[in-house]
């Protein structure tokens, strides 16, 4: 089964952008993933609840904002669900019948 | 689907890419500050310090190398930190070479001036052999290189004991050991786009 918290046409973005650079302002975060401010916030709440990302309040560039980082855990899950994906594609047949064998 | 399995696999190569270049980074700012400093422990001795001032040296270069590879690492992978012990055994061989061994053996200052040497060589395999088991293995290699090249101090040892010479010996270490550092970034530098491996 795959991830729904990731594995979304929106969260993978995100996760994706996360996963590159650590960490970002949820500004960087909106122009690097093209995903508006609402629907971005809504995403946001979701991963973190699960424990995937962070949000800290933060100075950058003098100016306080709210920077978002990966968490260990949403790491580990990011890369857990590629390689998923990644063999879901390659082989469709046995990762079918996997979770009944 | 296809579209995001693609996202993320380039992500996960972009991010072994990364480890790759920063491992390469690692050994060029490394050799910096240990040749750096040693070098300045070298003048130091010239000027009439005393021989003390390598001890410092070398906790200096250890404590800003430490520092600045703990910061290198927040943007190594997440799930690989067997770096947190591998420094540990880096330090070992110096332990050794510099609490222990001089208990049992007359340590002269020609001792004292290269033993680091053979010390950085032992380090560097054991941490490779510990902590580089996927990426580029580059500590293992190098380690060796300098363990074979301190061959060298045999005969260096036999010269008459004065300061030209001990001095002279510390620098033919510091030498080797950016020409090492040199190939070694050289080397995992052209070797990271293999991140196909």
């Amino acid at each position: 089964m795959l991830n729904e918290n990731i594995i979304h046409p929106k969260r993978i973005l995100i996760m994706t952008a996360l996963f590159i650079f650590r960490k970002m302002t949820e500004s960087e975060l909106a122009k690097v993933t093209g995903i508006d401010w609402g629907s971005l916030s809504t995403h946001l709440s979701r991963l973190e609840r699960i424990g995937y990302i962070e949000r800290k309040k933060g100075i950058v560039n003098c100016r306080i904002r709210t920077v978002v980082s990966i968490t260990e855990k949403g790491y580990k899950a990011y890369i857990e669900e590629i390689e998923k994906l990644r063999k879901l594609i390659s082989h469709p047949e046995e990762s079918l019948q996997s979770p009944s064998t | 689907m296809e579209d995001m399995a693609k996202l993320g696999d380039l992500a996960l190569k972009l991010e072994r890419y990364r480890a790759n270049i920063i491992h390469a980074l690692s050994w060029v700012v490394f050799g910096m500050v240990f040749s750096g400093f040693i070098t300045l422990a070298n003048a130091l001795v010239l000027l009439g310090y005393h021989w003390s001032v390598f001890w410092i040296s070398l906790a200096i270069a250890g404590t800003v190398g430490g520092y600045i590879f703990g910061n290198f690492c927040k943007f190594l992978p997440k799930v690989k930190k067997r770096w947190k012990i591998g420094i540990p055994l880096l330090f070992i061989p110096f332990i050794v070479a510099y609490a222990f061994v001089p208990k049992f053996i007359t340590a002269n200052s020609f001792y004292f001036s290269v033993i680091w040497y053979p010390s950085l060589g032992f380090g560097l395999l054991l941490y490779g052999i510990y902590a580089e088991r996927d990426e580029i293995r580059a500590m293992p290699y190098a380690g060796i290189s300098m363990i074979l090249s301190s061959l060298i101090l045999i005969p260096l040892s036999n010269l008459p004991m004065n300061n030209n010479n001990i001095l002279a010996s510390g620098l033919i270490c510091t030498s080797l050991m950016i020409l090492i550092y040199f190939a070694t970034a050289i080397y995992v530098f052209f070797k990271a786009h293999k991140i196909y491996a």
